[in-house]
């Protein structure tokens, strides 16, 4: 446990640092699974997030009193191919391991605890320093859709009004893209 | 912002393809209920054959002859009571004749020695009782049996012994194992009646050999729609008369190539008759889908008397 602690606040710090500022992300959000009727939660980084190319390791749960409880750990990979000065409009491509720990109960034959997923899906995100994102992903191998929304902060921005703080600038709009 | 348009109208297009396109809740649907079944063992006792009962009173020269033929010679002189003392008249000899595929599946005597199948000319059960209490033979003491067959032909049919655990019977022909000396010939001869030999312990006998080897192939039975718990599973191999019964819906071991039965019996809650009937040779071992269907008497008695 205290590795893990110290492991956050290391990333914190260094998330916080000039070398990471506006190149990394943290964020949260809630999930929502149509097939499975299943409800879970997120986190994820994102590095390069103003990038049109960003990289996300993500962990997603869905919890215990759900009809499915599973546990996903994966890498995702956004393809922005569409801004504006509001938000931006992409793909995305997501494999990862998958913990589905309730598959005993499923009536699906062959269904197993260890499972590798690949998930496709487009989102929409936010330009602010604290951004909204939503994402519509499909599951490959089970076949199943869900939402995935949250809140997504880019260490380096300067507060609610995506402002720099850079020394060696102005202060300006968040750029998403420069 | 043309391109943009475009941009989001093919991300729409995305959605609406991923939502067109086939999504699954397999993980969720809810298992089928199995149709669940009864033990069919009531029905099965009401059809098998009848322990034959006979009252020896006195000396006489024999045979005492069953019902479908078996004849038997003894003497009271070879049979004491548990603790050794010898019995006086009268006393209670008592046979069953499982000659028939459909009478050993009625009975659940299956003729498979130790996971080995055997060849089989039929299958008796001799016992003796003096006022309720079972008896055995004296130590070199054999009674004689005949079983009834038309046209006897082999040679090489060994006498084995029936092993009772619980309600499964193995055979054995190895009479030291079941603590009684081999004096007499484990043979079986064959004559114009059929089958004679010299038996040296009462209970379950079979006239048969071992057919299988240590080898071969297992059978499972599964089912998507019958629940298998209390269903009955037999295997008739005609090639060698042998009977076979499933224990937790699996069945072996069967030589490859061999022809095989597949009969399975069970009654629901009211008491109704399925059952299921599949031909196949045995080539490896493999799960055999089982679906019951509602069957009648008749049915399933023609069926069994077809194997």
């Amino acid at each position: 446990m205290n590795r893990s602690f110290f492991a956050v606040f290391v990333l914190m710090h260094c998330a916080s640092t000039a070398s990471f500022a506006q190149n990394f992300g943290l964020g949260a959000s809630g999930l929502y699974n149509f097939q499975t009727e299943s409800i879970g939660a997120g986190l994820r980084g994102v590095v390069f997030p103003n990038k049109i190319i960003s990289i996300s390791p993500q962990v997603s749960y869905f919890f215990p009193f759900n009809k499915v409880h599973e546990l996903t750990g994966g890498l995702a990979v956004e393809a922005k191919f569409a801004r504006t000065r509001l938000f931006n409009i992409y793909g995305l491509a997501h494999g990862g391991y998958n913990r589905w720990i309730s598959y005993d109960a499923s009536a699906l034959p062959n269904a197993q605890p260890d499972n590798w997923n690949f998930e496709g899906g487009i989102g929409v995100s936010g330009q602010k320093c604290l951004r909204f994102f939503a994402e519509y992903r499909y599951n490959l191998k089970f076949r199943e859709t869900h939402v995935n929304a949250g809140l997504l902060y880019i260490f380096g921005c300067k507060g609610r009004s995506g402002k720099f703080k850079s020394k060696s600038r102005k202060a300006d709009d968040c750029p998403a893209f420069r | 912002m043309k391109k943009f348009q475009d941009y989001t109208v093919f991300a729409f297009a995305l959605i609406a393809g991923l939502m067109l396109f086939s999504c699954s809740k397999d993980r969720i649907e809810d298992r089928d209920e199995l149709n669940e079944y009864q033990s069919p063992n009531a029905y099965l006792d009401s059809k098998k054959q009848p322990e034959q009962d006979f009252l020896i009173d006195t000396n006489g020269t024999g045979p005492i002859v069953g019902n479908q033929g078996t004849l038997i010679w003894g003497s009271k002189n070879c049979l004491q009571l548990p603790n050794g003392d010898t019995i006086a008249f009268p006393f209670n000899v008592k046979l069953v004749e499982l000659y028939t595929p459909k009478d050993m599946i009625y009975y659940r005597m299956p003729t498979v020695s130790s996971s080995r199948i055997l060849e089989t000319e039929g299958e008796i059960r001799l016992r003796a009782f003096k006022d309720g209490t079972e008896l055995s033979l004296r130590a070199g003491c054999a009674y004689k049996v005949t079983m009834p067959d038309s046209a006897p032909q082999m040679d090489y049919m060994r006498v084995f012994y029936g092993i009772e655990n619980g309600s499964i019977v193995d055979w054995t022909d190895d009479l030291g194992s079941l603590g009684v000396t081999q004096l007499q010939n484990p043979f079986w001869e064959s004559d114009s009646i059929g089958y004679t030999a010299l038996i040296e312990r009462l209970g379950w006998i079979n006239c048969d050999r071992l057919a299988g080897t240590a080898s071969g192939a297992t059978l499972t039975f599964t089912s998507e729609v019958d629940d298998l718990t209390n269903v009955a599973i037999f295997a008739y191999l005609p090639a060698t008369k042998t009977v076979m019964q499933a224990y937790n819906q699996s069945m072996g071991i069967i030589p490859n190539g061999t022809f095989t039965k597949i009969i399975a019996i069970a009654q629901d809650a009211g008491g109704n008759l399925f059952s299921f009937y599949n031909e196949l040779t045995v080539n490896n071992s493999q799960a055999v889908d089982v679906t019951l269907s509602q069957t009648s008497d008749a049915s399933l008695t023609s069926l069994l008397d077809g194997l």
